[in-house]
């Protein structure tokens, strides 16, 4: 209750007009906070590389292209074996040069520490050696053609030798990026000033700093004040007053991420296909998508969204249609009256608990019993995990630790999947998976990711219901900034303000 | 006053060992795998991979039977290390110093802004009993009584920081950053200051020495002010006590919309997160300190009324 009566109120703080701009350091709002001491198994490497120090030996382009930092080339010689030629002339911001030696060190130090960094740890990689002055060779326990995806993660930056010690990471002067961090607040800021000797040539921005805000509204509100150039992931219902004063430009961006309503594929009746079917059919997407993300997040068909390299080659979405459902139902020899079934979804995503309420209404309309039970994702994901529940809704991200999908496919979907919460098992689809791990070339992988979730969308496994839009603010003199699909890089050689 | 001090601290030992079993106990109310929820406080991403789960199992000492994890930390807290962060892996004693110097901050300046206004005002309100700065005062602190904290705060953040431009509208770098936060927090005590204030005086007014010393020839407000403000303000004290201990860890809401690092934030996230030696540092600290408030406003207490020391054996 707490919570809405902050929305509402903040929303109406939304629809004054702003004053005046502060002038002076460039401010990130981000929603990020630094949090495990710059671990980089996790999300405190992402404020590493958006406060432009972080580099990997790759990067990701806006269109989710692997592209050269680093390395400049890298060739698989032989299915476990990967070499990478390092960039020339790139120094560390502590002076020292960038080498071979310095890169096996650093991938060695992401593999030895005590939580691995997710698609580089030693389940995956077997070695990292440098094999010559400038040749970084990476060995892999099992063919691994997503690599130079992987090694873009920010998780596997390279850092200066001076960065590791038995206290942790300290990224203060020690990265290769266009800007140094010159001072961190953990609770509060990263602090970043310009890296004069940046191989990729000097930023146009003198410095900045990366504010750790974790309300969304108070993020919204530093942009309207002028306090924050740039305000990462506001809330949607804010969006419409924020873009509308001129002073802000708003920047949707196309997450890759989907909404879901995961069936229970173990459990009768949803281990019947006319069934999963019949409850696809009771679902309004478009009315979801309309009512609750006033149709900035498109219905979905498949998981992916519509022009994406892997989206399935025929999945339209579904249209609403309850005599269809009715009579599937009846197929199924399943009578919704004598069924009482629940929904979890969980607290962390404000939005779950409407759309929990809408599914329950749209498939009371079927004649199911529906119950909804809202609570903390920690204290509903034991039930989820083990199979013990009948439907889940989830906000998941599907690109997370290589720029395609088969991270999220294998553990969403294979038989033995760690994250497989719709118990869903096939070996024929384990078979797709495995024949497109091994696959090197991402063309004919795009077309194998296409077909698992064709699959996935003709036998109904999983119901869609929007993909999802986020969105940020920029100040409108901002330019040099858009926001990067796989949240990578915000501080870049041609961020500027006016 | 020996008599005071050697209560407090019999239940100072006993709260702290009572509250320091209740933060450990806090992540058992949940069903979650508690690797699994501190690994989810360190990324956004909910697939974790099954190695950095048990990884982190292991680094923590998750794997051992709970009565041993329990004991380990008494007896290392016992020697003053209150361990490290499950999340941040940073040393719980310093996160909490750092937290608490910015809550302490915030409270005495929110509390003592409180003071500034409730004492004159519910004195002037008391020496006129059914007057106008009476009746405005009353409508005052059914107000402020009502008012929640999570819908002023925006309202002050639509006033000064984006009509008027004046004051930053989050974060914790300066002393601007401490107004709206710290206005935020005063309005309620501020409410029930005057209150206690107004009913205070109202009875100091007529107390006899009050009569005696205008019967000396002083007027009302020199006789309040030389003989009665000592006297009148002595519930608020006790009051101010309560309210500061109060907002030590209790002003979650206001430290996330304005973004200061304080105590109620640290504990609120330590509670998510399943952070149990942050929680049980933070608690253990929150309840001495609120301990050693409330004896050190009972000594004021003692000190401000002469009366009172010969209950204590004087």
């Amino acid at each position: 209750m707490k919570q809405r009566l902050l929305s509402l109120s903040t929303a109406f703080l939304f629809a004054a007009a702003p004053v005046l701009a502060q002038d002076g350091q460039f401010v990130l709002a981000d929603n990020l906070a630094l949090k495990a001491n710059w671990a980089m198994s996790g999300d405190d490497a992402f404020i590493g590389a958006h406060a432009g120090c972080y580099e990997g030996l790759t990067r990701v382009s806006q269109d989710l292209e692997v592209e050269p930092a680093l390395a400049t080339e890298w060739v698989l010689v032989d299915p476990l074996t990967w070499e990478f030629k390092i960039r020339e002339g790139v120094t560390f911001q502590d002076g020292n040069p960038l080498d071979a030696k310095a890169v096996s060190d650093a991938l060695n130090q992401a593999l030895k520490s005590e939580v691995p960094v997710k698609g580089f740890s030693p389940k995956q990689i077997a070695s990292v050696e440098a094999t010559g002055p400038m040749t970084v060779t990476i060995k892999t326990n099992a063919p691994l053609v997503t690599l130079p995806g992987s090694v873009a993660n920010p998780g596997t930056a390279i850092l200066s030798p001076a960065a590791y010690s038995n206290d942790g990471i300290n990224p203060v002067g020690t990265c290769t990026g266009p800007f140094e961090i010159v001072e961190v607040d953990p609770q509060q800021y990263v602090k970043v000033k310009r890296f004069d000797n940046y191989w990729g040539g000097k930023a146009t921005l003198a410095g900045g700093e990366v504010r750790f805000i974790p309300d969304a509204n108070t993020r919204g509100t530093m942009a309207r004040t002028g306090e924050a150039q740039i305000s990462r992931l506001v809330p949607p219902a804010a969006v419409a007053t924020l873009s509308s004063g001129g002073d802000l430009t708003v920047l949707e961006v196309n997450a890759p991420r989907v909404l879901e309503l995961l069936l229970n594929n173990k459990r009768p009746p949803f281990d019947n296909l006319k069934v999963r079917q019949a409850i696809r059919l009771a679902i309004d997407t478009t009315g979801i998508s309309n009512a609750l993300f006033e149709g900035k997040s498109p219905p979905a068909g498949d998981s992916f969204r519509s022009g994406e390299a892997w989206e399935a080659p025929n999945a339209p979405v579904i249209e609403r249609d309850l005599e269809k459902a009715r009579a599937l139902l009846a197929e199924a020899g399943v009578d919704p009256a004598g069924l009482k079934i629940e929904i979890l979804a969980y607290t962390g995503k404000t939005e779950l608990r409407d759309v929990s309420q809408i599914l329950q209404a749209m498939l009371t309309e079927v004649g199911f019993t529906v119950d909804v039970k809202v609570a903390e994702y920690s204290s509903i994901e034991p039930d989820m995990l083990s199979g013990n529940y009948d439907l889940a809704l989830l906000s998941r991200g599907y690109l997370t630790d290589v720029p395609e999908p088969i991270g999220y496919l294998t553990a969403d979907y294979s038989c033995e999947g760690s994250y497989n919460i719709s118990q869903h098992c096939n070996p024929e689809f384990d078979a797709m998976l495995a024949a497109a791990a091994g696959d090197a070339d991402p063309a004919a992988r795009n077309r194998a990711y296409g077909e698992m979730a064709q699959y996935v969308y003709d036998n109904a496994v999983t119901v869609f219901l929007v993909n999802e839009t986020v969105f940020d603010v920029a100040s409108s003199g901002v330019t040099g900034f858009t926001p990067h699909p796989l949240n990578h890089y915000v501080f870049d050689t041609d961020l500027n303000v006016k | 006053m020996p008599k005071i001090i050697l209560q407090r601290v019999t239940i100072l030992v006993m709260m702290l060992f009572i509250v320091s079993v209740a933060a450990f106990c806090v992540p058992l109310l949940s069903d979650g795998d508690p690797a699994r929820t501190i690994l989810l406080s360190r990324v956004s991403d909910l697939d974790l991979a099954p190695e950095a789960v048990e990884a982190i199992r292991k680094e923590l000492g998750l794997d051992r039977p709970l009565p041993v994890q329990y004991l380990s930390w008494l007896g290392a807290a016992l020697q003053g290390d209150l361990g490290y962060s499950f999340a941040s892996r940073q040393p719980v004693a310093a996160e909490i110093a750092r937290a608490l110097g910015v809550s302490i901050i915030l409270a005495l300046s929110a509390l003592g802004a409180a003071l500034l206004v409730a004492l004159p005002l519910g004195t002037a309100a008391a020496m006129r009993p059914g007057g106008k700065i009476d009746g405005f005062t009353t409508l005052v602190i059914q107000t402020l009584v009502a008012t929640p904290e999570y819908w002023f705060a925006p309202i002050s953040i639509l006033v000064f920081a984006l009509w008027l431009g004046i004051l930053p509208s989050a974060g914790w770098q300066g002393w601007e950053s401490l107004v709206l936060p710290a206005m935020a927090l005063m309005l309620r005590p501020m409410a029930y200051f005057t209150q206690v204030t107004r009913a205070s005086m109202r009875e100091v007014v007529a107390a006899p020495y009050i009569t005696a010393a205008r019967a000396r020839g002083l007027s009302m407000n020199e006789a309040v002010v030389h003989h009665g403000l000592r006297n009148g303000s002595l519930p608020v004290v006790t009051f101010f006590a309560l309210w500061f201990a109060g907002l030590l860890g209790g002003s979650v809401v206001i430290e996330v919309i304005f973004a200061v690092p304080g105590m109620g934030r640290l504990l609120y996230e330590a509670v998510v997160n399943n952070d149990v030696p942050v929680l049980q540092g933070g608690f253990v600290a929150l309840v001495g300190l609120s301990i050693l408030i409330n004896t050190l406003a009972d000594v004021l207490y003692v000190l401000f009324n002469p009366a009172m020391r010969g209950s204590h054996g004087h």
